[in-house]
């Protein structure tokens, strides 16, 4: 109950606490109202994105009757990606240069000579090589089972009986397991890397799309002539077959205004999320200002008096935090879909993620805030904070182009230098969650959560300490 | 009578070397106004802060209720003695209620309790009317009245009190005391400080003049005054009090009869009237005289002659 009100009454005074409105909601609604304006402008205009490919694809083999082929899809994607133009334009969606190992796309994207470097891995071809497989099984097992069964029906005994021979052989072609896999070498925090990323998806996808109808194509005009039936594929069996197998919605680019208005989706997936946790990293200003007040005005001194522990003061100040920082995140979240910015595209699950790692996000700048009030009461403390803050905000949530070495593996992911920085975790977290949920999926959200929480009990744990013994510590004897 | 508070030779030397405190020893009795009278810098708020926990003495021993050192950080006892400084100790941004719903609960008060308590309370300090404004609304005497109304949200049986009428203009300061006087009538142990010499008359059962870090007398204010310097007094305003007059007044009045607050000179005498006479006899003191009259003794006047020092309190 003691928590419970604490909170109550610290998110009470600060949403009547109108001076503090300017940090929590006003600079951050201005940055991204003014950085929204210029994107918008600078994207009005398109061009090529740089990029590198690294093929360690080999060669794949497979027999149609008794030919056999031999294919790089690797290279195939390669002069996929290489001659795609935007629509209307001659303008071309990549400019692709040849990577030739781990270490010089690691060194290029490190360098941002390129926004990314897509690797296809060894097992490429053959992985697309069993996608299209199946795709052509689970295309065509239906319409020949329904030939097989209308030739039955009509006394085809015959007829049927070549149907079903053709749908033996097509057999073959089930039960074949595959994951196509294209590995993006990029620093996630530069906006092209993330443009790059998303259009990869995409185009992969439009690429197996375009070799399976073709390879299905090819493979039930065999089975027409090998065996002297008639298969006639509609697009509406293909599709249905591309959905089962690739479960992955994706839009097509379609018509300069609509590619426009796509890069400029993708741009805020990168810049939408820093801005909001930049704004939740803002309130530490805030927070700083109410603690000075309380530290001041002797409320703390009184505090003291009562029956209330640290433990539950701190909690009931990181916690109040935590809910305004779901506020300001909700004000954020909707000024940027009336702007424009965003597409909801997130599921419930989705949409609990987001709200989670602002939340934790909240309760990470509170405590941080604490610890500085801790160690220093002077009111300047406030306006060094704002200065550090709004410099790494600015660093991490994406707006320039910054070096991020890798500096090794955690839960999965990779953990940066900028990881370092705690909120950066959330940004990362929220651009998957809240952006990009049309391609990642929740699970691919739990590192950069579980990173946050650990950043955020790191930093609650050593304000507890601090405040504990700096502020609330009782005189040791009377 | 009942000690609840017992202050113990405290000393306190400040890490510059400044000695606030010297050897500071008093009791105080259950239901009892006690006032610690001085100037401002006497170390009043030093000693209330070693009071309540909030600074460390340099030697010495605070004991409340009987209970004292690391025992009173373990024990419920600190509880018991609730404190108001000199600023008003409220959240601004909450309302006159919510601030008393607060530190309700921040005493762990049940909801049920508190919501009575909170009632009781308004009433008592004539916020009734007042309860859904916010603090920083409200007019000084009112934050002040709910700052002590915060203080008394858990029935503590000692109130310190740190100037209690600081800043007050005088109609809320005529109606804080009248609330403090409704406190004592409960039956509240007050301990409060102050410089203003009408609000320790007019409340305080007894008096600890501090000066300059050490207690110079504790007693009733009656005793104080008929002891230091009896029930009336002489003032007289000089237009200048130069060598040669001085000289000649302490021909006429003993010198350790007189007390010298710039201009104005106050002398305690058996016979008054008498001196006056003697005084008005010297042409070269009559001159001077811009004023003088015969008045009852204050604590103020006892404060000059026990220190040689004037308090300059309203």
């Amino acid at each position: 109950m003691t928590i419970l009100s604490i909170i109550i009454h610290k998110f009470k005074s600060v949403t009547r606490t109108k001076e503090l409105y300017t940090y929590i909601i006003g600079f951050p609604l201005v940055f991204m109202i003014i950085y929204g304006s210029f994107t918008g402008f600078a994207y009005s205009k398109v061009e090529p994105i740089k990029i590198g490919f690294l093929n360690n694809d080999v060669p794949v083999k497979y027999t149609i009757g008794e030919k056999t082929y031999q294919t790089i899809f690797g290279e195939k994607f390669y002069n996929y990606l290489s001659c795609l133009k935007y629509e209307g334009t001659n303008t071309s969606v990549f400019n692709i240069v040849n990577i030739s190992s781990r270490e010089e796309a690691e060194q290029k994207t490190g360098k941002l000579e390129v926004a990314a470097v897509v690797e296809a891995p060894s097992n490429f071809s053959k992985n697309v090589i069993n996608a299209l497989k199946s795709i052509t099984y689970l295309t065509l097992v239906g319409i020949i089972s329904n030939e097989a069964n209308n030739a039955y029906e009509l006394g085809n005994y015959e007829l049927a009986s070549r149907y079903w021979a053709a749908l033996t052989e097509l057999s073959s072609f089930s039960n074949l397991t595959y994951k196509i896999k294209i590995t993006i070498i990029s620093d996630p925090t530069y906006s092209k890397a993330t443009q790059t990323y998303e259009l990869t998806w995409k185009y992969l996808i439009n690429f197996v799309f375009r070799e399976a109808n073709e390879f299905t194509t090819y493979y039930a005009n065999y089975l027409s002539q090998k065996y002297n039936i008639t298969i006639n594929i509609n697009s509406e069996s293909f599709s249905s077959a591309m959905e089962q197998t690739f479960q992955v919605e994706f839009e097509r680019i379609g018509g300069k205004e609509g590619l426009k208005e796509s890069f400029t989706k993708m741009y805020f997936a990168v810049l939408v999320p820093g801005q909001i946790v930049q704004s939740i990293m803002l309130a530490a200003v805030s927070v700083l200002y109410m603690l000075h007040r309380e530290l001041t005005s002797g409320l703390i001194e009184r505090i003291k008096l009562t029956k209330v522990s640290s433990t539950e003061y701190i909690s009931g100040i990181v916690l109040s935090w935590g809910i305004i920082a779901l506020f300001q995140a909700i004000i954020m979240l909707a000024a940027a879909i009336i702007l424009g910015y965003i597409k909801v595209v997130g599921s419930v699950l989705d949409y609990l993620l987001s709200v989670t790692i602002l939340v934790m996000a909240g309760i990470l700048t509170a405590s941080f805030s604490i610890i500085i009030a801790s160690l220093t009461k002077k009111e300047i403390a406030n306006h060094i904070v704002l200065m550090i803050l709004i410099t790494v905000s600015l660093m991490i949530a994406g707006y320039f182009p910054i070096q991020n070495p890798v500096l090794g593996n955690l839960f999965g992911r990779e953990f940066t230098v900028m990881d370092l920085i705690p909120w950066r975790s959330a940004i990362t977290g929220l651009r998957k969650s809240l952006m990009l949920a049309d391609i990642y999926s929740p699970i691919d959200v739990l590192p950069d959560l579980l990173l946050l929480t650990i950043w955020t009990a790191i930093y609650t744990a050593i304000s507890f300490i601090v405040f504990s013994a700096k502020i609330l510590r009782k005189a040791a004897t009377y | 009578m009942q000690v609840v508070l017992s202050v113990k030779k405290v000393t306190k030397v400040y890490e510059n070397n400044m000695r606030a405190l010297n050897n500071v020893s008093f009791d105080v009795y259950k239901g009892e106004i006690f006032s610690l009278l001085g100037p401002n810098g006497a170390g009043k708020t030093t000693l209330i802060k070693i009071i309540t926990g909030q600074l460390e003495p340099t030697s010495g021993e605070i004991r409340i209720l009987g209970v004292s050192g690391e025992d009173l950080l373990k024990s419920d006892v600190r509880l018991k003695l609730s404190y108001v400084p000199q600023e008003n100790i409220i959240w601004p941004h909450l309302t006159v209620e919510e601030n008393l719903r607060l530190i309700g609960s921040l005493y762990k008060i049940d909801k049920n309790t508190l919501k009575n308590i909170i009632r009781d309370l308004l009433e008592k300090f004539e916020l009734l009317e007042a309860r859904r404004r916010l603090a920083v609304k409200l007019s000084g005497g009112m934050k002040r009245k709910l700052s002590i109304a915060m203080a008394l949200i858990n029935d503590p049986e000692i109130l310190v009190l740190d100037e209690p009428t600081a800043g007050l203009d005088p109609r809320a300061r005529a109606s804080m005391l009248a609330s403090l006087e409704k406190l004592k009538e409960l039956g509240k142990t007050i301990l409060l400080t102050t410089h203003i010499v009408e609000e320790t008359e007019r409340l305080a059962d007894r008096v600890a003049i501090i000066n300059r870090g050490e207690i110079v007398a504790i007693d009733t204010p009656a005793n104080l005054k008929s002891k230091s310097c009896g029930r009336e007094v002489l003032e007289i305003l000089f237009r200048e009090v130069d060598e040669a007059t001085w000289r000649k007044l302490a021909s006429i009045v003993d010198e350790k009869n007189i007390a010298r607050a710039g201009d104005k000179l106050i002398i305690k005498e058996d016979n008054l009237p008498a001196t006056i006479e003697k005084i008005r006899s010297d042409k070269l003191l009559y001159d001077k005289i811009l004023a003088l009259s015969i008045r009852k003794s204050s604590l103020e006047d006892a404060f000059l002659f026990l220190t040689g020092q004037f308090l300059g309190g309203g």
